[in-house]
Formats: structure tokens, sequence, C-alpha cells
């Protein structure tokens, strides 16, 4: 699960200039002190974004780059770079000779904002059992995330503010911190999420324009207990499993979770059992953040008839499949899975699989490509490093990490379709089923 | 200072000239004491398992002679239960990543020589090929390093502890049918005396980015173990015919 670690920001110097005259003199003499002390910092990040490749690429011979090479070429540049926006080109140049997606160097600055629209919107463990997502620029609801609870706000409901604070700000924030990630469209995803939540029992004040008025009105929305079942891991946060079930149109079978832990084992294979009559599956792994690896290949054991494996990670010194072994009864029928920017780890090595291996076909737009743990490690002069240190191919050799999967047809939430109520992505599974049906009757 | 040079020069030497044959033989007569190994039929084991993240499970392993074993491990907290067991012959695993299944292949001869509690007692029997290869810090524990092939053909690297005779640290690459190329370091620390055998209580995994800690607090040897508990399940069997 990636790690965000944004706890050393750049400060802004607390002194006024337009003070005494002394002070102005001391500002300055701070001033070049500073840029001394940057410059330090900034050789001191640059030695350490290079260590890191260094220790924990799985790979680094098989680039063809010379690591020892490239630190004698690009430290006396970061030396030299006179700001910071020199230093990061010389880090990003640098990064860029490996030509691979699992390092990213990202600016302190933009993630200052995001930092004060925290500050004003209350979060906790109370959720309003929808999902909202950015659709043409506003925040939308998109889906229901908690089957057990009646929706809320209908479906393409758009939501204004939240607690005051304006959708526009927030979607600014939020694109101008992570849109220049690797796995942007995960953070942003599961950061909006998190803005409508706060304490069981309480009301979440919000402004809301629903699909069938273009007059903003207040609403508050009750916020309720996740349910579900919840793990206490060790020292990790409680986890609030959700497994979701549902028939669709008597005839798809629909299982959505939001993580991939051990009660999916249980779960899952009854869920087909409780299917039988129909024609197809729809696994919904929207949001879907991942949890435990080798879950996929429990899944997998019950859809494929035949031995293989989803994909393999390599890191340092191991090379690790992810095995399909079939069960005594598996599903024959289509599958189709759902995956967007919210869709990582676990679920991307999932649906990768599924789609090499032609057992089903993958709706939704491109999931995170966070297949694997990465890290965010705030450098010494405040800017913040992202890595992985692992590498994931699919059974086909597609790297995952920073690329993500690309569903076979996309189908992103569009404002005509959430205006009915509907979901292009169930709606475009369901399609496929009935056409893959009929293909093989032909 | 002359002395001091001669002195390492010397302790080099004796490192140098170190006979795995002779490494091996002490670590198995550290940890048996008087014991004989002839004498130990069973051994059952259990602790407490701690994942990464601090996630807590308990295990319980029972050893018999003739490759017999059967261990399970339970981690409440996430609802995951894993058992193997061999009767000597077979080995099934069930677990809820690959469900249950049959061993075979290389799987299943490194299992069966980990079943024998007794391979690294009987290390003329374990290991086919033995070679030194000096001497290195583990954990701040001079240790002497040997490269070692057991005879279904797995390579390891095991470091010794130079003072105690017993075994520190393991290095191994296993070739897994299904799962790939997995390399890990397991690290056995805090011996104890139980009924005469030094056993290590304090077990560590080291694996990718993991790291999972064993903690034995129990051996018992030369109980009574029912065969009915190494039996493989019928189903399994049936379905691999």
């Amino acid at each position: 699960m990636p790690f965000i670690d944004l706890g050393q920001a750049d400060s802004g110097w607390p002194l006024n200039s337009s003070r005494e005259t002394i002070l102005k003199y001391f500002f300055a003499w701070l001033c070049m002190i500073s840029a001394c002390l940057a410059q330090d910092r900034n050789l001191e990040s640059f030695d350490r974004v290079w260590s890191i490749i260094e220790e924990k690429h799985w790979d680094l011979e098989g680039t063809g780059v010379d690591w020892q090479a490239i630190r004698t070429r690009y430290r006396p540049k970061a030396e030299k770079a006179a700001n910071r926006a020199e230093w990061r080109r010389v880090i990003r140049d640098m990064i860029g000779e490996l030509d691979q997606t699992h390092f990213g160097l990202l600016s302190s600055e933009p993630f200052q904002s995001l930092r004060d629209l925290e500050s004003k919107l209350v979060r906790g463990p109370g959720i309003t059992g929808f999902e909202v997502q950015i659709v043409d620029q506003k925040i939308m609801v998109v889906r229901s995330i908690d089957f057990s609870v009646p929706l809320a706000l209908p479906i393409g409901t758009e939501i204004v503010s939240i607690r005051d604070v304006k959708a526009e700000s927030i979607v600014a924030s939020l694109q101008q911190a992570y849109g220049q990630a690797k796995q942007g469209s995960l953070y942003i995803s599961r950061v909006l999420q998190s803005f409508l939540s706060g304490f069981p029992g309480d009301n979440l004040p919000l402004e809301i324009k629903v699909p069938t008025n273009t007059v903003a009105e207040p609403r508050e929305i009750k916020l309720h207990r996740t349910s579900g079942i919840t793990q206490q891991m060790g020292d990790l946060p409680p986890m609030h499993f959700k497994y979701n079930e549902t028939v669709l149109d008597n005839s798809y079978g629909l299982v959505s979770f939001n993580m991939f832990l051990f009660p999916l084992t249980k779960l899952f294979p009854k869920s087909l059992e409780s299917f039988e009559n129909c024609k197809g599956l729809i696994i919904d792994l929207r949001g879907n953040g991942g949890g435990i690896g080798f879950l996929a290949s429990n899944l997998a054991g019950y859809l494929f008839q035949t031995k293989g494996k989803l994909g393999t990670m390599t890191s340092k010194d191991s090379q690790i499949n992810f095995p399909i072994l079939p069960r005594p009864k598996t599903w024959e029928k289509p599958v189709a899975v759902i995956v967007d920017g919210g869709s990582a780890s676990t679920s991307e090595i999932f649906a990768a699989g599924i789609q090499d291996l032609k057992r089903g076909a993958i709706f939704g737009t491109r999931s995170a490509g966070a297949a694997l743990p990465s890290f965010i490690e705030t450098l010494p002069n405040g800017d913040l490093f992202q890595y992985a240190f692992a590498s994931y191919r699919s059974v086909n050799g597609r790297y995952l990490e920073g690329n993500g999967v690309t569903p076979n047809k996309e189908t992103p939430h569009n404002p005509d379709h959430l205006a009915r109520g509907e979901d292009a992505a169930i709606e475009a599974a369901k399609q496929w089923i009935e056409q893959t049906l009929r293909e093989q009757k032909k | 200072m002359k002395m001091t040079c001669l002195a390492v020069a010397l302790s080099s030497l004796f490192i140098l000239a170190q006979n795995p044959e002779e490494i091996l033989e002490k670590a198995a007569k550290a940890q048996l004491g008087e014991t004989r190994a002839e004498d130990i039929y069973s051994v059952h084991t259990k602790g407490v398992i701690t994942l990464p993240g601090g996630i807590v499970g308990e295990f319980e392993s029972f050893y018999k002679e003739g490759s017999k074993y059967y261990q399970k491990a339970s981690v409440p907290a996430v609802g995951l239960e894993i058992i193997q067991a061999c009767d000597g012959k077979d080995c099934y695993s069930q677990e809820p990543m690959l469900g249950p299944r049959l061993l075979t292949g290389q799987e299943l001869s490194n299992t069966l020589l980990e079943a024998d509690f007794q391979s690294e007692i009987n290390w003329k029997e374990t290991f086919t090929s033995y070679q030194f290869l000096g001497t290195a810090d583990i954990e701040g524990v001079p240790c002497y390093k040997l490269n070692l092939v057991t005879r279904t053909g797995l390579e390891v690297t095991n470091y010794y502890n130079i003072e105690t005779a017993l075994l520190k640290r393991t290095d191994t690459v296993v070739v897994h049918q299904d799962l790939g190329t997995i390399s890990g370091k397991i690290y056995y620390d805090h011996y104890q005396e139980f009924e005469g055998i030094k056993m290590p209580t304090l077990i560590v995994f080291e694996m990718i980015s993991g790291r999972m800690e064993m903690r034995r607090d129990m051996y018992e040897f030369n109980q009574k173990v029912d065969d009915s508990l190494f039996v493989i399940p019928t189903e399994l069997k049936a379905s691999a015919q």
C-alpha cells in the first residue's frame, strides 16, 4: 500500500522584511545562510535519491546504465544548481536515465494548499455510503459503496461544497498536489473520498445540485459507521473490509469489495455458488486499493480451468510468481472486471492477469499503476521522492508500475450516464457478457 | 604492534584452515549436548508468530521420526489458517492463497527434508557438499560461513557462531515450482536448553522487504504423537490421482 509522508514541508520565513533596517540586513544575512543551507540540503537530497535507487532497484545492471558514472556526472550539476527548480531538473534527468516509471520526484510546494484544505475538513471513521469522483472538473456522486444503507444522494448529484469549502478549490488543490505523481489518480480519489467523512452520527453539511435541479441547495448527510468486517491487523489502523454481492437484472452476478483480505476467500466462492443461474460475473474493483497480494491468486483459482500465473514480481533477489491453481469447481462463464484510478496493487495484478490470459475483459478507466508497495520519502530539502523497491510484470510481460491496466473498453463516468442514474462501466460489462455469450453460441 | 599483526595473521590462517565437516559436527554436538540423536523420536513445539505490521498469531508443530510432520499456524485477527503436513512420503499444504494441494517435485523433496527434524544433526546424510567460505559478522557475532548443498539439491549458506558452534543464520534461494525463486535469510537466536538439547527460541525470517518472527516458548521431546495427525486428506490424494 503506498505510504505518503507529508510531515516535513518547507516552512516559510516568519520574518517581516518591512521592519527596521537592521532587521532587513539580518534577514538578508539569514537568506545567505539559508541559500548555503539549501544547497547543502539539495546535495544531501541528491545523495539520498541516488542511494535509494542504488539500494532498492531490483535490476540496476539490467537497465544498462552505469549508476556510479551517473553519480559522477550529475552530482556536480546538483551542486551547482542555483535554485530548487534547477535542482529538480537535474534529479529528473538523472532518474530519466533509467527510463522507468517506478521513480518520481514531487515538489513540496503544491502540498501546502492541500494541507491548508485538510485543516478545514474534518475527517473520521463515519462515511456517507456513496463514492464521489471528479467528473468534468466537478465532484459528483458516482455509485453506492455500501449496499447495506440506502443511497443518501442520487447518482449524478454534484457536490458544490463540503463543510463550506467550495468544490472548485478542493479539485484544484488535489490536482495541483497529486497531478504530477505517477499514481496521482489513486491519491486524488482517496483523499477526495476522505473529505466526505467525519464522526458516525454527525451530519455532514454539503451544498449539492441533484441531477434534476440546476440550483444548488444545502443538504446535511448523516454519517454512519462503516459496515462489513473490521480487522485490526497488528499496529496498522483498523481496516474495514466491505464485500457487496448482488444480482443485476436477474442475469449478472456483481461482487465488489474494497480490499483483498482473508474473508474474501470464503465470501467469493459462496457468491459464485449463488450466481449459478447468472449469465456472467462482474467483479467491480473500483476504489479497491489492494491488500494481500496472493489473494489475487486465490480468486484466479476459481476462474481459470488451467494452471498458470497472473504475473511475476521481481525484487533485488527474488522472483515471485502469482500462480493460478484451479480449484476443483471453477466458474466457466464470462468474467468482466471493472477498475479505475483508485484500483491499485492486488486489484491491478488480478485485472492484468485476467486481461492477458483473455479470461475476461476489463472496463472502467486506467488503474492506478501502483502494483507494488511504493514509498514516498521526504528528502532533506523538503521535496518528496517516490520509489518502488520491486517491479511487477504481468504474464504477458507488461510493467504495471506507473502504467496501470488499461481497460479493453474505456468507460469513464460521464454526466449523461450519471444523470440517468446509470454506471457506464456496469452497462458496458453487461453488454459485453451478452455479446460474448452470443459469440460462444455461434 | 608486531605481535598483534602476527596474532591476526595466525588467527586468519587458523580460520582459513577450518574444516567444514568439523564445523558441522561441532554444531550438531553443541545442540545435542549429552543426548544421542537416535534417542530422539519426536519433537513438539509451539509458540507465537509476528508478521509484518505487528500482526500476531500462533503456531504448533509436531515432528516424528520417519519425516512425519504437522504444522498449523493461525492468525485469528485476519482469519488466516495454514496447515502443512507430511506422512513420511507425501506432503500437503492447506492455505487460503493457493488452496489445499499436494506438494510435488522440488517443493515436496525440500519439505520432506525439513520434516526430518534431525537433518541438521545428521549432516552427513543431509548435505552432499560442503565448502568453508571464511568468516562473517552476523549481527555482531563472529561466525563461520559454509556453503552447503542438500541431498535435494538446495544450496544454502549457513553461518555458525564461532564461540558456541550453534547455527546463527541460513541464507537460501528456494526455487518453488509455482511461486518462483524466493531468496531469504533465517536467523536463529536465543538458544535455550530443553531437556538437555539447545534449541533456538527466536527464529526470524527475512524475505523481500518483510520480516516474520517466530518465538518458540516450548519444546517437548519424545512425547507420544498419533500417526493420524500426519495423514494426507483423502480428497487431496484423490484429486492428485
